[in-house]
């Protein structure tokens, strides 16, 4: 047999199998399948316009993303012991002050319920104007009413001088720990914190309280252009690049603190925002973009600060995720209250307990 | 008052009667693509169930072959206009007879549809030696098994084969002459090159 002979006699005996097939019951199988095709794809399709018109509707612009509702954000207790304990000063204790003089001490704050825990022995006198924790957390530098800057340990190690500064205010540690940074009437006072030994930048310029950038390269500080007129300045730690990152007029009132965020986005500012007419003072917190220098206003205290022998702060948490402020109680009642918050103002919450303090700063834990 | 301008009255007219005319011979097309696509089925599918039979085996050559006809049905008013509507459609029947991943779902789905239904009588017998000459037909590769087929089920000249598998003549010839050495070498018979 041939292998043409054994191909035709295979494909003669295969059409004649099929011969015998009901063609018109192979026809409506096929409309049939035609049919399910169609549905299948309709059904498709709008499958399709459903979820593009869900996702158009989600992302289209000028609408915000719709997110899960979440509640209201507060600094977590867990967070905030992470942190250590805000540091400030407690004055007016006359009973233990020989003579009737007023005591200052330094005390730690729990963040969470609050309680205080005395860290150094009361000193005579009034309190320091500014206290600084080195990066390390292990040296506390002093700013005297009497412009003595110093440098001790809090376990009770004498203080070591450094230099004087007559009228400055704030210090600010360098991020290596080897300088310090005041505010002056001539300009900012760097301090080597081992030696002594100063040096100036922007003399002749008003500095108020300093605040170095994490990187070591700024300084932020308030500048005052004219009484009661305070701008948000920086300028590189090498006396160039100076710049106003927040005009006096652009915020309309008193920059009095500067504080610089541990990640370098945000510059929190505690400012006095002034009313024309009258002697109020409301608090307000901003935070400004050191690039750019946009301003978000992150707490406004809405009333009167009577800003005697107290001064609101501020300071960062070590991690940056949450504020401290010292400021008036909300609404203002002539009390002041230590208040935390997070980096974007919300959260905004009391520290329980009365107590009479000058400054605040945060203390990284351990 | 400006006079109205020419025809702008008719207009509206023209447009409802072109409707109409539309509507009117609308289903009368349909019946006619319908009825050509009758004829069209009755005369090709069998053979092309052939083919596909020759390609993937009667397990799955009925859903081969009805998907090309799916295929061609649910594009007939273009496929009609083609001057060889069969080309296209064993076209189709070939690339997807030879497609394992094709052949494997018609496979699954050949295996719901017999456990569902009875497939179609056929009385004729079957012939080892025939099942043997196409199953050794399936193992060739997937070029030289198209034209193996196209040529034995259709009795197809070659420049028919090369139209259908879109390539030469001469690919054809070697494609077939390569075939051929294999079948005859495999079952044992007397070859030949007979690709004319």
């Amino acid at each position: 047999m041939t292998l043409d002979s054994l191909a035709n006699s295979a494909a003669t005996a295969m059409h004649r199998r099929i011969e015998g097939r009901d063609l018109d019951a192979d026809l409506i199988r096929l409309r049939r399948a035609s049919h399910r095709r169609t549905r299948t794809q309709i059904v498709t399709c709008i499958v399709a316009v459903i979820i593009l018109a869900t996702g158009w509707l989600a992302l289209r612009p000028g609408r915000p993303a719709a997110v899960p509702a979440r509640p209201h954000p507060t600094p977590s207790p867990a967070h905030l012991h992470a942190n250590g304990p805000i540091m400030g000063f407690a004055n007016g204790v006359p009973a233990s002050g020989p003579g009737g003089t007023s005591l200052c001490r330094v005390v730690a704050i729990d963040p969470l319920t609050g309680k205080a825990t005395r860290q150094a022995a009361p000193a005579p006198g009034p309190c320091d104007i500014s206290l600084a924790w080195s990066p390390d957390g292990r040296d506390l530098a002093e700013l005297t009413q009497s412009g003595q800057i110093s440098v001790r340990t809090p376990a009770g190690a004498p203080s070591a001088f450094l230099a004087t500064c007559v009228n400055c205010t704030g210090l600010s540690w360098s991020p290596d720990g080897r300088t310090l940074a005041s505010g002056s009437p001539d300009g900012i006072l760097l301090i080597d914190a081992s030696t002594g030994t100063t040096r100036r930048l922007l003399a002749g310029t008003y500095v108020w309280n300093p605040s170095w950038s994490p990187d070591g390269t700024r300084i932020a500080y308030a500048h005052a252009d004219a009484p009661l007129k305070l701008s948000l300045d920086v300028v590189g730690v090498d006396g160039r690049g100076q710049r106003t990152l927040m005009p006096a007029a652009g915020h309309d009132g008193l920059v009095l603190q500067v504080a610089w965020s541990p990640n370098g986005r945000q510059i929190a500012v505690l400012a006095l925002g002034a009313k024309k007419g009258a002697q109020t003072w409301p608090v307000r917190i901003l935070s400004v973009d050191p690039r750019d220098g946009s301003v978000t206003m992150l707490h406004d205290s809405g009333g009167t600060c009577y800003c005697v022998g107290a001064s609101p702060s501020i300071s960062w948490a070590p991690d940056g995720r949450a504020l401290a402020a010292w400021m008036p109680i909300r609404p203002v009642d002539g009390g002041w209250t230590l208040y935390t918050m997070l980096p974007d103002g919300s959260g905004l919450r009391a520290v329980p307990g009365d107590r009479l303090m000058v400054f605040t700063w945060w203390r990284a834990a351990g | 008052m400006d006079d109205p301008v020419p025809g702008a009255a008719q207009a509206p007219v023209d447009v409802l009667a072109s409707t109409a005319s539309v509507t009117a011979q609308s289903p009368t097309g349909e019946a006619q693509r319908r009825r050509s696509f009758d004829d069209f089925f009755r005369a090709e599918f069998p053979r092309l169930l052939a083919l596909a039979r020759a390609l993937c085996g009667s397990a799955t050559a009925d859903d081969v072959a009805q998907e090309a006809m799916l295929a061609a049905y649910r594009d007939w008013p273009r496929i009609e206009g083609y001057d060889s509507p069969e080309a296209w459609v064993r076209r189709v029947c070939i690339r997807r007879a030879t497609s394992i991943l094709r052949t494997r779902a018609a496979e699954a789905s050949a295996l719901l549809r017999l456990q569902a239904r009875p497939a179609q009588a056929e009385s004729f017998p079957v012939e080892p030696e025939h099942e043997a000459f196409w199953a050794e037909v399936r193992r060739l590769p997937k070029r030289q098994a198209q034209a193996a087929a196209l040529r034995y089920v259709y009795s197809m000249s070659v420049a028919d084969v090369a139209n259908v598998m879109s390539c030469s003549q001469g690919a054809v010839k070697s494609h077939l002459s390569r075939a051929r050495a294999t079948l005859s070498e495999r079952l044992d018979l007397d070859g030949g090159d007979d690709a004319s």
